[in-house]
């Protein structure tokens, strides 16, 4: 299962832990929470917390180029942060980290 | 709850009265009434009729209610309807009688009206969701042929591609284990005519129809480039770029390019997103493993695009294999994955006696065990070949029959010049840019695939020996690694010289024939034995270098020219 909360800590940083399995099922309930952060006013980070992620396959690899792509057109930067395991194992072997900034 | 509408509702009462009593309370209800007065007219008029309800009386003569029940139970395979059994018994027993032939409620004698009108409401109910169901169900079956339909012509579309461009190398193994739906694992090879073999492993995301439309440009590039032999580099950079303007950025392709070059004892090989892959000796050492060192395909803007590829030294009978994440991430039972060690462990005292393949497949069925794959799992096994001697003889390897052309005069010819100088020397992809040309000035195919290979031939030492200065001697088993590394770093630093290329198509002394020339900026090397335009024949035989040899094994003539920094090789063209 897939659930995920959204923290705005009022100083422009949204954060978006997600917790257990993040693949293609995921997406309906990624997408209005990615919505409300990436419309979320004056917000200068969007920070992934990947710290309770299990798994993420391709599509959720995907969606998180499509959400840095949108980030980039409202000058928001994406964070991911606490990727351990084999979640961390599948961003290095994407190497993500070209793309992405990462935070312990 | 929304309002009950009408309802069929069909009754089976032997009694009049009391079949007219029911048939006038459900018509106030606003339902329509059919009336049978046995259970045979009950079964007749349920197939013919379909109502949304039935109401059975138990008690009837010709057959009875529970007879009729199951009957009319017994029909309803696509559409479930609600039936109701009426009995003047109020025992137990007669219940449960009546419910265990399938009825789904039981009215008692004499009957209360307003309770019947609250049991066909709840039918109704019912039956609204029964039908909301069905509807979704056949919606549903309707999607999933469309799915199936879509899948099948994603997996033709590929299938296709592939076949169009097959060559069968028994040095090539590979198994694409493909689930039902196509999930977007693709393995291509090609055998390029100087003896080079090439591979792409990919893996897309999502399945079905979106993962073949990432697959195909990818696949149609690569077979293009290799086929002209074109390097690792430029090939990922071409795919990657189309994939980039062609798709949103979550399509992409984890994929794995290698090229093995058993002349020059090298394995090229760009990994962008795949698991690692392996060098394995012929007794099964992992000699190198070659991890992941960029972000899949598709994703990268071609200025961020990194093309720089790794490149390992290999011996004959080296084996390169590699797989895709399906496989290392294979589960068993216990949500266990299969993992790099358990796969590493199998590689491992592979020897040559196996196949890859088989070995990796066993172990990943027994590892498995009852757990169905919920991914493809694709792997790919490449052996080092011995270099080619001969690539090619005139009868076979070549598919295309010799291209017609009736309309050239005796005085048709051209001349083409190619100069390259300093650093782009390095840059640039020769060979394929002057077969390219080849091909623009309709040079039959079969003339070009010899002046493909015989230029990769010269240029080869041009390049090493002329410009760069390498030693041959240094071309011993033990020196490979650094003979590789030493070129490549003096290629890198390569800022001075020269390299010229000169292709002629003449009509002379009654005779059609190709001259390509090859002349670099070095200090040429001893020719003593060449006397000058030697017959191909006899350089052929002399124990120059592979390179020479093949030359001139697929040239007519060949000739030294200062001091062995020029080389002109002449192939006639049969009168057509």
């Amino acid at each position: 299962m897939f659930s995920i909360e959204k923290h705005d800590d009022g100083e422009g940083t949204v954060t978006l832990g997600l917790s257990g399995q993040f693949d293609f099922n995921a997406y309906s309930e990624f997408k209005p929470k990615q919505t409300e952060a990436l419309d979320t006013p004056g917000a200068k980070y969007i920070v992934l917390d990947l710290g309770k992620l299990d798994y993420l396959d391709s599509a959720a690899l995907g969606t998180l180029l499509l959400l840095r792509e949108k980030a980039q057109d409202r000058g928001i930067e994406i964070v991911i942060k606490g990727a351990t395991g084999v979640v961390q194992e599948i961003l290095e072997i994407a190497h993500f980290q070209r793309m992405f900034r990462f935070i312990d | 709850m929304e309002e009950p509408s009408e309802l069929t509702i069909l009754v089976a009462e032997d009694d009049l009265l009391s079949r007219q009593l029911l048939h006038s309370h459900l018509e106030e209800e606003g339902h329509r009434v059919l009336v049978a007065e046995n259970g045979r007219e009950a079964v007749e008029t349920f197939s013919r009729s379909s109502p949304d309800l039935v109401i059975l009386d138990v008690k009837m003569p010709v057959m009875d209610g529970l007879e009729a029940c199951r009957h009319i139970k017994g029909m309803m395979e696509q559409r479930w309807v609600p039936v109701m059994m009426v009995s003047s018994n109020n025992e137990e027993q007669d219940q449960a009688a009546g419910l265990n032939t399938g009825a789904d409620y039981y009215l008692t004698k004499p009957i209360s009206f307003p309770i019947l009108a609250a049991k066909v409401r709840s039918s109704q109910r019912i039956a609204n969701l029964q039908r909301e169901l069905e509807r979704r169900n056949t919606e549903l079956s309707s999607y999933y042929r469309h799915s199936r339909a879509e899948n099948d012509l994603a997996q033709q579309m590929i299938d296709r591609i592939i076949q169009n461009h097959t060559t069968s190398d028994t040095r090539i193994h590979q198994s694409v284990r493909s689930l039902e739906q196509f999930s977007g694992d693709v393995i291509s090879t090609v055998n390029s005519h100087s003896g080079n073999t090439y591979a792409l492993m990919a893996d897309a995301t999502g399945h079905g129809l979106p993962a073949a439309i990432t697959l195909m440009p990818a696949m149609e590039i690569f077979y293009q480039m290799s086929r002209r032999g074109y390097g690792v580099a430029s090939i990922v950079r071409q795919i990657n770029q189309r994939l980039r303007a062609r798709l949103p950025p979550n399509h992409f392709l984890a994929a794995t390019v290698v090229l093995i070059n058993p002349q020059r004892h090298a394995l090229i090989v760009w990994n962008g997103a795949s698991p690692q892959s392996y060098v394995l000796s012929p007794e099964g050492v992992i000699r190198h493993r070659i991890q992941s060192a960029h972000p899949p395909l598709g994703v990268l803007d071609d200025r961020d695009f990194d093309d720089t590829t790794q490149l390992c030294t290999v011996n004959v009978d080296d084996r390169f294999f590699a797989c895709t994440d399906g496989l290392v991430e294979a589960r068993n039972a216990d949500n266990e994955m299969f993992g790099s060690a358990r796969l590493e462990a199998v590689l491992t005292g592979c020897s040559t006696d196996h196949s890859l393949v088989e070995s990796v497949t066993d172990a990943l069925t027994r590892f498995r065990g009852t757990q169905l794959p919920d991914d493809d799992q694709s792997m790919l096994a490449l052996a080092v070949d011995a270099p080619l001697e001969v690539p090619f003889t005139n009868e076979d390897g070549i598919d295309q029959p010799l291209e017609s052309s009736g309309e050239e005069s005796s005085m048709a010819g051209w001349d083409f010049r190619l100069e390259l100088r300093g650093s782009d020397i390095s840059r640039t992809e020769i060979v394929p840019t002057v077969n390219q040309v080849l091909e623009n000035l309709r040079l039959d195919r079969r003339l070009r695939q010899k002046a493909f290979v015989v230029l990769t031939e010269l240029l080869n030492n041009a390049v090493d020996h002329g410009l760069l200065g390498m030693e041959s001697s240094s071309k011993t088993d033990q020196g490979f690694d650094h003979y590789v590394q030493e070129r490549q770093q003096r290629l890198a630093a390569l800022n001075e010289g020269f390299i010229k290329i000169l292709a002629t198509r003449s009509h002379y002394h009654n005779r059609n024939a190709l001259q390509l020339m090859v002349m670099d900026s070095g200090p040429g090397f001893d020719t003593t034995g060449f006397s000058s335009m030697d017959s191909a024949d006899e350089v052929a035989s002399q124990a120059y270098g592979r390179g020479i040899r093949v030359v001139a094994s697929l040239a007519d003539r060949i000739r030294f020219l200062d001091n062995g920094a020029s080389v002109e090789v002449e192939f006639t063209i049969d009168p057509d």
